[in-house]
């Protein structure tokens, strides 16, 4: 990137066509001016004038040549430095074997409700009318609507409609085990007590009103907001310096987001997006692959499987994933884990190996000294 | 996977290739066209001089001045078309600029730029006063690894309070922390160039698969203009998109392609060597015999085509053919007549028996058949993409074979030329699991594994028997664990446990990508991802000890809940209750809800 960023300086300062207009100028220039001279002078030395123009012309013709090389220079070096940046060859890239025609459906579907979740509302209308199906429902939109009002407003420091929502849907924030209600009225007592403009009775009286129903859950909490009033006016340097900022205006806005869309059954994060984003960091690494595997002239061998493994950031991790330490194999429903009486767990077809298939006859663990036998290994579920 | 700013760059190649490309175009254009006219003025005004005192006199004068005004209008023509290119070039060069610093972005607090900073860096940690925004970052970041190490604590550090750390203990570790804020900077900033890719791949895909409307709202909405190439992929489309057979059997339309080959794409086809002109003009010349108008066939093909006949045999060939085509020209018209009526373009075996069956003697009828245009927009794309540096094909063969199955792939640009859809689908297969559910409705697969279930239930029990008393004595009720079709039913995001577990937010498994995930492959895996404090329950399930802890916390509270509006309605006495609740501690399975004690958790060694 550096390279790039360097040959692109030099592009910016002499890629430009400046300098060949100005040398176009002076052609025509001095074009008129010989016209102008050649018209007054006399009629007997126009081969004089002319020749003069001529060597003019041909310094022209040589200094455009000129220009024209300082220019090409850097441009080429400058697409040099592109070619050497970008070496992936992304055709030898693992190609999914297909993406069906008919999948077209499912796709604008998915790509409406990315819109709609992004608060596109006026790009996801436009995708449906040029795609003609109404994929997304007028309810979920109307939903998402009203959720990026709430967000709007958030966002302009306006709380009141987010503890409305929070407090209209309390039972269920509860049923989730939510601290969104409490936190947004823990927020807006902080912004009450930091404002000198409030007296005290005024925050203490937002207290009394609103902190009332959380005192069974969040009575430590409470009490800690309640005695940090005795350090209004100096905040920061009181042991709750921390309150200004926790929770951060970021997390609030992102457990309003979670659990808005919770309570609609969406999940906050665009499948569309995280989907793209795990594909497009992984696309380089396949590629290198691919290149690899060209050079060697090897074939994928994958069984429905991509060729290599992607490692998954924690991000990504949503499913636990078990291969089993013997075989190096994920286990499926047809070759289960099976924890043994020790509590190493290994796949079915692992055990079936080791125990030779006697279900009864004792075998050692293939990570630690106790035995068990196949039967008392017993069948376990990963999540 | 774990981020790198060059790997992440490498797939943005486009994004700087295209206006260079556009750039270098600009300048040669620029080149040709001052080369020419320098060298016009030159050689005018050298051969005026040479003749020597033939200009002199008052009628030579005036003919001089008649060249001269000529001149001076050539020169100011390209002057001005100079002006205009010179204007193309500044913004050619601004794109590339404005591109260079979106992907910059990635690149500021990591890698090349942080050996830079580091030095400065040592310098500002102790002279510099940590400002409150940093402790309150530090502290989320606290928060995070916090949960993380969740195993070592037991389950009430989710009292509140407990971000009352001691600020010297912050001071003392505040390299450490500034490093993870760094971190934490590093992957935001890699949250919002992911955003703007996703919008930008979006914007190609739109652009390709004809929605250029939607594509238009959305690079509105997203203020993000410069980071695409609206331009040439419209002029792309619209080329395409006549090629395309229309409803009526009629032939397309190929005059925007030729209008590509002869503006845009001019220098760059004579520089490669390429045959998409001649293919299209041939084309051209087909579709005017076609029609019957012999003459003006005759006309262009001596203007337009003759002169290919040097370059090669291949050409040769097809122009001899391309001729012979006139001697059989009242057959063509009278059958392309017939067909126009019930002729199925899309089966062209059907077609060429049909033409067997009526005229059994035109030769050269490949030459007439409809499938040339799909030909020549395949040929179109190809150069496309290499005239802008978009696609890098191995080799011709690929490119052709990747599109061998017709049916299935969407009309204009094919899907699998998009890179949203590239990502899509390496996405997809990344994070697809054997656990991803697929489907909500039963299939085939679900009732194949509901008869493994019934094996597993038997051989449960059968295990639970011969295990050792240690384990059993401990379990409350030997409940049979739910068949694994019901574990598998989607959970409820609005379940409590939902929140807690992250299956529920996995994309795969989700009803916007569960269909288009089907086809696809596996991820391939050779490492375990699983909690590292794996216990497991009597009911055999496997969870972080953890996560079972925090679940536990959340239904105590909402027990707790329940039990004092039973109370206060019942008017009972709160002590005592509170007294029994305590007594032994729980645990739940977070998707049966089945209830043990906290002794039954067995921690496993998965990996």
């Amino acid at each position: 990137m550096e390279t790039i960023l360097k040959e692109f300086e030099k592009l910016q300062e002499n890629g430009q066509l400046s300098k060949c207009q100005g040398l176009v100028d002076d052609l025509l220039d001095t074009l008129m001016k010989s016209r102008t001279q050649i018209e007054q002078g006399d009629v007997n030395n126009i081969d004089a004038y002319l020749k003069l123009l001529k060597s003019k012309v041909d310094t022209y013709t040589k200094r455009a040549k000129l220009h024209q090389k300082e220019i090409h220079g850097p441009l080429s070096r400058f697409g040099k430095s592109l070619d050497k940046s970008f070496k992936t060859n992304f055709s030898s890239a693992y190609q999914a074997p297909t993406f069906l025609k008919s999948n077209e459906e499912a796709l604008n579907k998915a790509i409406s409700m990315h819109f709609v979740r992004n608060g596109n509302f006026e790009v996801a209308q436009v995708f449906m009318n040029e795609s003609g199906g109404s994929y997304v429902s007028d309810t979920t939109i109307a939903q998402f609507e009203a959720m990026f009002v709430i967000l709007h407003s958030l966002k302009n420091n306006n709380l009141g409609p987010a503890i409305a929502w929070a407090s209209d849907n309390r039972d269920y924030l509860k049923h989730r085990g939510s601290d969104l209600e409490f936190n947004l009225h823990k927020c807006q007592f902080v912004r009450l007590l930091l404002d000198p403009e409030n007296s005290p009775s005024v925050v203490l009286n937002y207290a009394r009103t609103k902190f009332g129903v959380f005192s069974d859950i969040y009575l430590s909490e409470i009490s800690r907001l309640m005695t940090s009033l005795l350090y209004r006016h100096e905040l920061d340097l009181s042991p709750y310096a921390n309150l200004r900022y926790s929770p951060s205006f970021e997390e609030i806005c992102q457990s309003f987001t979670n659990e808005y869309c919770a309570s609609i059954g969406f999940s906050s994060d665009s499948p569309l997006y995280l989907a793209v984003t795990a594909g497009s960091a992984a696309l380089p690494i396949l590629a290198k692959m691919g290149s690899i595997m060209k050079l060697k002239r090897a074939e994928w061998s994958s069984l429905n499987e991509l060729p290599v493994e992607i490692e998954l950031p924690k991000k990504f991790q949503f499913h636990p994933i078990f291969v089993c330490p013997v075989s190096k194999e994920q286990t499926t429903d047809l070759n289960p884990p099976r924890m043994l009486v020790c509590g190493h767990i290994i796949s079915q077809e692992s055990l079936n190996a080791i125990s030779r298939n006697r279900s009864n006859s004792k075998f050692k663990c293939p990570y630690c000294p106790s035995e068990c036998t196949a039967l008392e290994a017993k069948r376990v579920y990963f999540e | 996977m774990s981020f790198n700013p060059m790997n992440a760059v490498q797939l943005e190649e486009p994004l700087l290739r295209v206006p260079f490309e556009t750039s270098r175009r600009t300048f040669k254009n620029a080149q040709k066209i001052m080369d020419h006219d320098f060298e016009v003025v030159s050689s005018t005004i050298g051969q005026k001089s040479k003749l020597s005192n033939a200009n002199n006199g008052e009628e030579g004068k005036t003919r001089v001045l008649q060249e001269m005004d000529s001149l001076i209008e050539r020169v100011q023509g390209l002057k001005r078309k100079m002006d205009v290119l010179a204007i193309e070039q500044r913004s050619n060069i601004n794109t590339i600029g404005v591109r260079i610093g979106h992907l910059n972005e990635i690149f500021c607090g990591s890698s090349a730029s942080k050996l830079v900073e580091t030095n400065a860096e040592k310098s500002d940690i102790s002279s510099k006063t940590i400002t409150e925004g940093e402790y309150k970052d530090s502290k989320e970041v606290i928060g995070l690894s916090e949960e993380k190490n969740i195993d070592d604590e037991d389950g009430d550090n989710f009292e509140f309070g407990d971000d009352d750390l001691d600020y010297e203990d912050y001071m003392n570790t505040s390299m450490h922390l500034k490093r993870k804020k760094e971190d934490h900077e590093q992957s935001a900033k890699y949250d919002t160039f992911s955003h703007i890719r996703m919008t930008r791949l979006l914007i190609d895909h739109l652009l390709k698969t004809a929605k250029p409307l939607t594509a238009k709202a959305l690079v509105e909405s997203s203020n993000l203009a410069a980071l695409v190439d609206t331009d040439i992929l419209v002029k792309a489309h619209n080329v395409i998109a006549a090629l395309m057979p229309p409803e009526n059997h009629q032939p397309p339309n190929i005059n925007a392609l030729l209008t590509w080959c002869m503006t845009d794409a001019k220098q760059f086809l004579k520089k490669n060597r390429s045959s998409l002109e001649f293919e299209t003009r041939l084309q051209a010349y087909i579709e005017l015999v076609r029609q019957g108008k012999i003459n003006e066939a005759v006309a262009y093909y001596s203007k337009w085509l003759v002169k290919w006949s040097d370059d090669g045999i291949e050409y040769y060939t097809k122009l001899k053919e391309c001729a012979g085509l006139l001697a059989y020209s009242d057959a063509i018209v009278h059958q392309s007549r017939m067909n126009q009526g019930d002729m199925d373009i899309d089966q062209p075996e059907g077609e060429s028996k049909d033409k067997e069956h009526l005229l059994v003697d035109i030769p050269y009828l490949e030459l007439l058949s409809l499938e040339r245009y799909t030909r020549l927009i395949t040929s179109f794309l190809h150069e496309f993409y290499r005239m802008y540096g978009l696609f890098d094909t191995a080799s011709n063969d690929d490119y052709m074979t990747s599109n061998s199955s017709p049916d299935d792939l969407t009309p204009c640009f094919q899907l699998g030329d998009s890179a949203f859809i590239k990502c899509l689908s390496t996405g997809i297969s990344v994070l697809k699991t054997r656990s991803c559910i697929l489907d909500n409705s039963k299939n085939e697969e679900v009732v194949y594994h509901d008869s493994m279930d019934e094996d597993d239930d038997s051989d449960f029990t059968e295990t639970i028997e011969s295990v050792n008393d240690e384990f059993t004595s401990h379990i409350i009720s030997v409940p049979k664990p739910k068949s694994r079709q019901k574990r598998k039913q989607k959970l409820e995001a609005s379940s409590l446990s939902a929140s807690l577990l992250s299956s529920t937010f996995c994309p795969v498994c989700s009803t916007d990508l569960a269909s288009i995930a089907k086809s696809l492959p596996f991820a391939h895996h050779v490492h375990s991802y699983v909690d590292s404090d794996s216990v497991v329950l009597p009911n055999g399930h496997i969870y972080g000890r953890g996560l079972l802890l925090k679940f536990a916390t959340l239904m105590r509270k909402q027990a707790e809940q329940n039990a004092k509006q039973n109370r206060q309605e019942l008017g009972m006495d709160f002590l005592g209750q509170e007294q029994e609740l305590d007594t032994q501690k729980y645990v739940w399975d977070l998707i049966t809800e089945e209830k043990y004690p906290e002794s039954n958790m067995r921690v496993v060694y998965p990996s």
